[in-house]
C-alpha cells in the first residue's frame, strides 16, 4: 500500500515542501486553496495527512502556540526522507511521460 | 482581546469531550484562527456555523479516529491483549486466594449455592404453579358459573352446581359463547374384567364439546364426535396403554361398574387423549360421554343428583364478564329453585385462570393452592438469598487487612480505581458462579424430595424452561455484583502506603456499622422464621391433640358406598358385632373428617315456615352417636328412640342455638326439613368437629334413617383390645366373605385426622425448611466472622493469657459481641414475627395462643447456634500456647 500517492496527497506533500518550516494546519489549507483554486474543509485535510503520517510520508512536532489560535499549539509538518523519495518517483514517472514524443505533440498546445 | 473573537466556548469544549482521550490540540487551534480568519469576512454567526460544521466533520474524521486509538494504546486502557491478561491475572489471584482462604470461600460458595437453589426451586414452583390452566386457547376468556351460600358464620363457595341455568343463560345472552358442562363422578368407577376388579378414581361425564371446549389433544378420535354417543368414552393415553397395551383401541368395549348404585354399563372407547397435563385444574382418565347420563335417565334409571355439575362457559370475543354477571340475578329469580331464596344462595362467576390459585371451593375437582402461600415462599426466598449476600459482604469487608497488600501493590503499579472495583467484581462474580453450579447440583438431588414436601411434582427441562435458566444466569450475575459491590467500592479505597504499611486507613466505624446491622438482620431474619416455625407447629399439634368432641380412637371407617354394599348393611353389621374385637359398628352417610354431603336441600324451618336456616345435616344409623362417644346435652339419641324413622331430630348445640331453642325448652320441638318431613327435635347434642379444626363449628343435625341403607356410605367400626391389626384384619375377612363385588376401602380416623392438615403440614414442611437454611447460613457467617476475629485477635488474646486472663474469659471476650447481636436481633425480629403469625391464625377458628415459650425458644436457640457455630474458633484461640501467638509478628 505503501508508495501509492494520490493527487490530492500529493498536492498536500508539495505544499508542504513548500512552505518549509511554516507547514501546519491551516497554513497547509490556505495555501492550496489559494494556489489550486478549490476549497477543502479541515476535516478532509487533516484525514490526509494522517494517513500520510501513517504512510511513513511526513512526520509531525508540536509547538509555536499563537494568541489568535487561543494558545494552542500548532502542528508543524515536514517530509520524511520517504515522502521525498515518493514525490521524487512521481515526478520522474511524469516527467518520462511527458518525455514522451506522442505526449508532447499532443500536449503542445496547453503548455 | 474580546470574548467576541473567540469561537463557541461550548462547542470546542463538547468537541474535545466528544474525542477524549485523543490529543486534539492542534486541531483546536486551527479551527481557532480559521474562525478568526473568517470573522473578518463574514457576519459572526455564519463564522459559528462554519466552526460548527468543522467540528461536525473533524468528529468523525479519520483523524480523530486514529488518535483516539492511539491515545489509548499509551494510556493502556484499550488494548485487548492488555485487558485479557488483566483478567487473566484478577482470575489468578482469585484462585489463588481460594487455596489460601479454603474456608472463607467455601462458606461464601455454600451459602449462596444453598441460597440460589432454594431460589430457584421456588421460582420454578411459583413459575408451574402461575401456569395452571395457560395451556388452555382461550384460557383468557373461559369462566365456569359457581355458587354461594351462607353456612352458619361462613360463605361456602362451591363449583358444583344445577346444570340447567347455563343453557338458559346461553341462549339470552349474546356475551356467552359456548358452554361445556361436567359432572365428576367422584367415587370413581371400577373397570371390570373377567381376571380383575380395578378401581379408576379419575373420572367425569362431559358434554360432547368437552375436547373442543377444552384444549386436551386426542391422540385418536375426532374432537367433534367423540363424545355425541350415549355410552361412549374417551380414555387417557396411559389408561389406554394399562387396559389395552396400545394407544390403537377406538372401538374397543370397556366394562364398568359405579360403586354409588352398583350399576354396570359397557362403554365404547371412542378416543383417546394425551394425559391431562400437570398444570391442569382437571385430571380425568376416563371422560364418558354426558348422552351416556341422560340416556340412563330416559330408561328410568337416572344416576342420583346427576344434574349437580361444573359448569364452564366461553365469552364471546371482546365481552366483558360483567354481561354475564349481571343477568345472575334474573335467573335466581326465575329459573332457581326456591330454597335459594330462603336459604340465601347466590350464582357467580370465577375465571377459569383464577380457579386454581385464587379459590378453594367445596367439590372442586382437586384441591388448590393459594397465592399467598406463593407469596410467601418468594418472601422467604429473597430472605435466604439476601442472608447469604450479607454474607459475602461481611467477610469480605472483614478480611480488609489481607487485601489492603494486594490493593496497595495494585494502586502503586498504577491501576486506577475503576479497574480494582473491576479486580473485586470478578472475585465475586467467580463466587457467585461457584454457587450457581452447587445450586444446580443441589437442585437436581433435590427437586423430587421437593416435590414430596410440597406435594406437588416439579420438573425441569430445558426447552420448556429455558428463559428460566436465562433468568437465574441474569440472577447469578446480579448476585455476584450485589454480594461484591460493597466490598468493592471500599477496598478500592484504600490508600496505598497505607496499605503497603500494614495500616488500615479504613477500619472506621462505617464499616463496623454495615457488618453489624447486616449480621443482626440475618439473625433477626433466622429467628423470624424460627418464630414462624413454632407457631405452625404448635398450631398444628393443637389441631391433632385438640379434642374433637368425638371418639377417634381405634376406629376404623370403611368405605360402604361401592357395588352397592350398603344394601347388605344388616347382614355386615350382625357378621363384625359378632367379632369379639368389634366393640360397636354404626354406619353414616359420611365419615367424619370428610366433607359433609350437601345435598340439593339443607334448610331446616321453624313450622311456621317464616325462618329458614341452613345447615348441615348427616344420615345416621342408630348407632352412630353412641359409637362416637358424642355428649348427649339434653334429651335422647336414636339408640333407643321409639319413633318412626324420620320423625325426630338430633341437634347439636349450635343447632339449637341458630333455632332459638334453649336447653330447657328444645326438646318436643316441630321444625320441618325438607320434603315436607316435620320431624320433632328429640335431643341435642355438645358441638363436636366433624369436620376439621379449619372450619368453625357450624350447626348441625342428625338424621336418623332406618329403611334406607343404600344412603349409607360409610361404615364406622370401633374396635377393643390392644391388638388393632388383629382387628382390622378380622374385618377385613368379614367384609370380604360378605360383600365379594367391591374392594376393601379403609382408612383409621386417627390417621385421616392427621393427613386433614396436610396443608398445615406442608405449611410446617416450608417453614421449617427455610428456617434451618436460614440458621445454617446466619451461623455459617458468623462462623466466618468469628474465624477473621480468631486471625485479627491472636496477638491480643496472646498478650491477655501471658498476663493471666482465663480460658472463660478470653472465650467470653470472643463471643461478646455475637451473642449481644443475636439477643438483639431477636429482640427486633419478635414483633414482626408476632403479627404476621397473628394474622396467619386468625385464620383458623380454633388456634392455639402464641405464647411466651415460642420466643423464649427462639432466643435459645439462636444464641446456642450462634454460639456452637463460634464456639471451635473462640475455644481454640482461648486455649491456645500464646508463645506461638506472641512470636508471630
Amino acid at each position: 500500500m505503501r508508495g501509492f500517492i494520490g493527487e490530492f496527497e500529493e498536492l498536500v506533500l508539495l505544499t508542504i515542501v513548500a512552505l518549509g518550516d511554516e507547514a501546519y494546519g491551516v497554513s497547509v489549507k490556505e495555501n492550496i486553496e489559494k494556489r489550486a483554486d478549490r476549497s477543502i474543509s479541515i476535516g478532509a485535510l487533516h484525514s490526509t495527512i494522517t494517513r500520510l503520517e501513517e504512510k511513513g510520508f511526513i512526520e509531525s512536532r508540536l509547538g509555536g502556540a499563537t494568541r489568535e489560535r487561543g494558545g494552542r499549539k500548532k502542528r508543524y509538518f515536514s517530509l520524511t526522507l520517504e515522502g521525498k523519495q515518493g514525490l521524487a518517483k512521481i515526478k520522474s514517472l511524469r516527467d518520462e511521460l511527458w518525455a514522451d514524443p506522442n505526449a508532447q505533440i499532443a500536449l503542445s498546445d496547453f503548455i | 482581546m474580546s470574548q467576541l473573537q473567540t469561537p463557541p466556548r461550548w462547542l470546542s469544549r463538547f468537541f474535545a469531550w466528544l474525542c477524549k482521550p485523543a490529543d486534539i490540540d492542534d486541531l483546536l487551534g486551527d479551527m481557532e484562527e480559521i474562525y478568526r480568519d473568517n470573522l473578518g469576512q463574514m457576519s459572526r454567526s455564519k463564522a459559528r456555523f462554519k466552526y460548527f460544521g468543522q467540528c461536525w466533520v473533524l468528529v468523525f474524521s479519520y483523524t480523530v479516529k486514529k488518535r483516539k486509538v492511539q491515545a489509548a494504546f499509551m494510556n493502556q486502557q484499550w488494548s485487548i491483549q492488555n485487558i485479557k491478561s488483566m483478567y487473566f491475572n484478577y482470575f489468578k489471584m482469585v484462585l489463588r486466594r481460594f487455596r489460601t482462604r479454603l474456608s472463607f470461600s467455601l462458606i461464601n460458595i455454600f451459602g449462596l449455592g444453598v441460597g440460589m437453589a432454594a431460589c430457584f426451586l421456588i421460582t420454578l414452583f411459583v413459575v408451574s404453579e402461575h401456569s395452571f390452566d395457560r395451556f388452555h386457547e382461550d384460557y383468557d376468556r373461559t369462566y365456569r358459573l359457581t355458587k354461594t351460600y351462607p353456612a352458619g358464620q361462613q360463605q361456602v363457595q362451591t363449583a358444583e352446581l344445577r346444570n340447567y341455568f347455563l343453557p338458559i343463560m346461553q341462549a339470552s345472552n349474546p356475551a356467552i359463547e359456548s358452554i361445556c358442562r361436567i359432572r365428576d363422578q367422584r367415587d370413581g368407577v371400577m373397570v371390570l374384567s373377567n381376571e380383575s376388579v380395578v378401581v379408576e378414581k379419575q373420572v367425569a361425564f362431559a358434554e360432547s364439546n368437552f375436547f373442543n371446549f377444552f384444549s386436551f389433544p386426542l391422540l385418536s378420535g375426532n374432537p367433534n364426535t367423540v363424545l355425541n354417543e350415549p355410552y361412549s368414552v374417551a380414555i387417557s393415553e396411559s389408561l389406554a396403554r394399562k387396559y389395552f397395551g396400545n394407544d390403537q383401541v377406538e372401538g374397543q368395549l370397556m366394562k364398568v361398574g359405579f360403586p354409588q348404585d352398583g350399576r354396570q354399563l359397557d362403554l365404547k372407547v371412542a378416543g383417546v387423549f394425551k394425559d391431562m397435563p400437570a398444570n391442569s385444574h382437571i385430571h380425568k382418565d376416563l371422560i364418558i360421554s354426558g348422552a351416556t347420563g341422560e340416556a340412563e335417565a330416559k330408561a328410568g334409571r337416572g344416576f342420583r343428583a346427576f344434574v349437580m355439575q361444573h359448569n364452564y362457559f366461553k365469552l364471546a370475543a371482546e365481552m366483558s364478564i360483567d354481561l354475564v354477571n349481571q343477568q345472575l340475578p334474573e335467573i335466581e329469580d326465575k329459573h332457581a329453585p326456591s330454597f335459594y331464596k330462603r336459604v340465601g344462595m347466590h350464582l357467580g362467576t370465577q375465571a377459569m385462570a383464577d380457579i386454581h390459585l385464587r379459590s378453594n371451593m367445596e367439590h372442586e375437582f382437586e384441591a388448590n393452592s393459594s397465592e399467598q402461600y406463593l407469596d410467601l415462599l418468594v418472601i422467604l426466598v429473597i430472605f435466604i438469598l439476601s442472608m447469604a449476600v450479607f454474607n459475602y459482604t461481611n467477610l469480605a469487608t472483614s478480611q480488609s487487612l489481607d487485601r489492603s497488600k494486594e490493593v496497595g501493590v495494585r494502586k502503586v503499579m498504577g491501576s486506577g480505581r475503576k479497574q480494582l472495583i473491576a479486580r473485586f467484581m470478578v472475585e465475586s462474580l467467580i463466587v457467585s458462579f461457584a454457587g450457581l453450579l452447587l445450586a444446580a447440583i443441589i437442585l437436581s438431588l433435590a427437586l423430587p424430595y421437593f416435590g414430596q414436601l410440597s406435594g406437588r411434582s416439579l420438573s425441569f427441562s430445558f426447552q420448556e424452561h429455558w428463559r428460566l435458566l436465562l433468568g437465574f444466569l441474569g440472577l447469578t450475575v446480579l448476585v455476584g455484583l450485589l454480594s461484591g459491590f460493597y466490598p468493592a467500592l471500599y477496598m478500592s479505597g484504600f490508600r496505598p502506603i497505607a496499605s503497603l504499611k500494614g495500616k488500615l486507613s479504613g477500619t472506621g466505624a462505617s464499616v463496623k456499622f454495615l457488618r453489624r446491622t447486616l449480621v443482626i438482620g440475618q439473625f433477626a431474619i433466622s429467628a423470624g422464621l424460627m418464630v414462624g416455625t413454632a407457631v405452625v407447629f404448635k398450631q398444628f399439634n393443637y389441631m391433632l391433640n385438640q379434642d374433637l368432641g368425638l371418639a377417634t380412637k381405634a376406629i376404623i371407617n370403611v368405605d360402604i358406598s361401592g357395588q352397592g354394599a350398603n344394601k347388605k348393611l344388616d347382614e355386615l353389621k350382625q357378621s363384625l358385632l359378632a367379632l369379639p374385637m368389634v366393640e360397636q359398628v354404626a354406619a353414616s352417610a359420611k365419615a367424619p373428617l370428610s366433607d359433609f354431603d350437601l345435598g340439593a336441600t339443607n334448610g331446616i324451618y321453624l313450622p311456621n315456615g317464616s325462618e329458614a336456616y341452613s345447615m348441615n345435616y348427616l344420615r345416621v344409623d342408630r348407632d352412630f352417636i353412641g359409637l362416637y362417644d358424642i355428649e348427649m346435652l339434653v334429651g335422647q339419641g336414636y339408640a333407643s328412640f321409639e319413633g318412626e324413622p324420620l320423625s325426630g331430630v338430633v341437634l347439636n348445640r349450635s343447632a339449637m342455638e341458630n333455632l332459638g331453642f334453649n336447653l330447657e325448652n328444645v326438646v318436643g320441638q316441630q321444625v320441618e326439613v325438607y320434603d315436607g318431613y316435620h320431624p320433632r327435635v328429640i335431643g341435642v347434642t355438645e358441638d363436636f368437629h366433624f369436620e376439621s379444626l379449619r372450619q368453625a363449628i357450624g350447626p348441625v343435625y342428625f338424621q336418623w334413617i332406618a329403611d334406607r341403607p343404600d344412603r349409607f356410605d360409610a361404615l364406622s367400626v370401633r374396635l377393643k383390645g390392644n391388638d388393632l391389626g388383629e382387628g382390622l384384619m378380622a374385618v377385613q375377612d368379614i367384609y370380604k366373605q360378605i360383600i365379594q363385588t367391591s374392594p376393601f376401602e379403609y382408612h383409621f380416623l386417627d390417621d385421616r385426622m392427621k393427613r386433614a392438615y396436610e396443608n398445615e403440614q406442608y405449611f410446617l414442611n416450608t417453614f421449617g425448611l427455610f428456617s434451618i437454611l436460614a440458621i445454617a447460613i446466619a451461623s455459617l457467617g458468623a462462623l466466618g466472622l468469628a474465624m477473621q476475629l480468631a486471625v485479627s485477635k491472636q496477638r491480643e488474646m496472646g498478650v491477655r493469657k501471658v498476663l493471666g486472663a482465663k480460658v472463660g474469659s478470653i472465650l467470653k471476650l470472643m463471643s461478646k459481641e455475637l451473642i449481644y447481636m443475636v439477643v438483639l436481633a431477636n429482640l427486633i425480629a419478635w414483633p414482626v414475627a408476632y403479627y404476621f403469625m397473628d394474622l396467619w391464625l386468625a385464620e383458623f377458628p380454633y388456634r392455639d395462643a402464641i405464647g411466651a415459650g415460642v420466643f423464649l425458644f427462639t432466643l435459645g436457640v439462636s444464641v446456642l447456634v450462634s454460639f456452637l457455630s463460634i464456639g471451635g474458633t473462640s475455644w481454640r484461640v482461648a486455649v491456645s500456647n500464646p508463645v506461638k501467638s506472641l512470636r508471630t509478628e
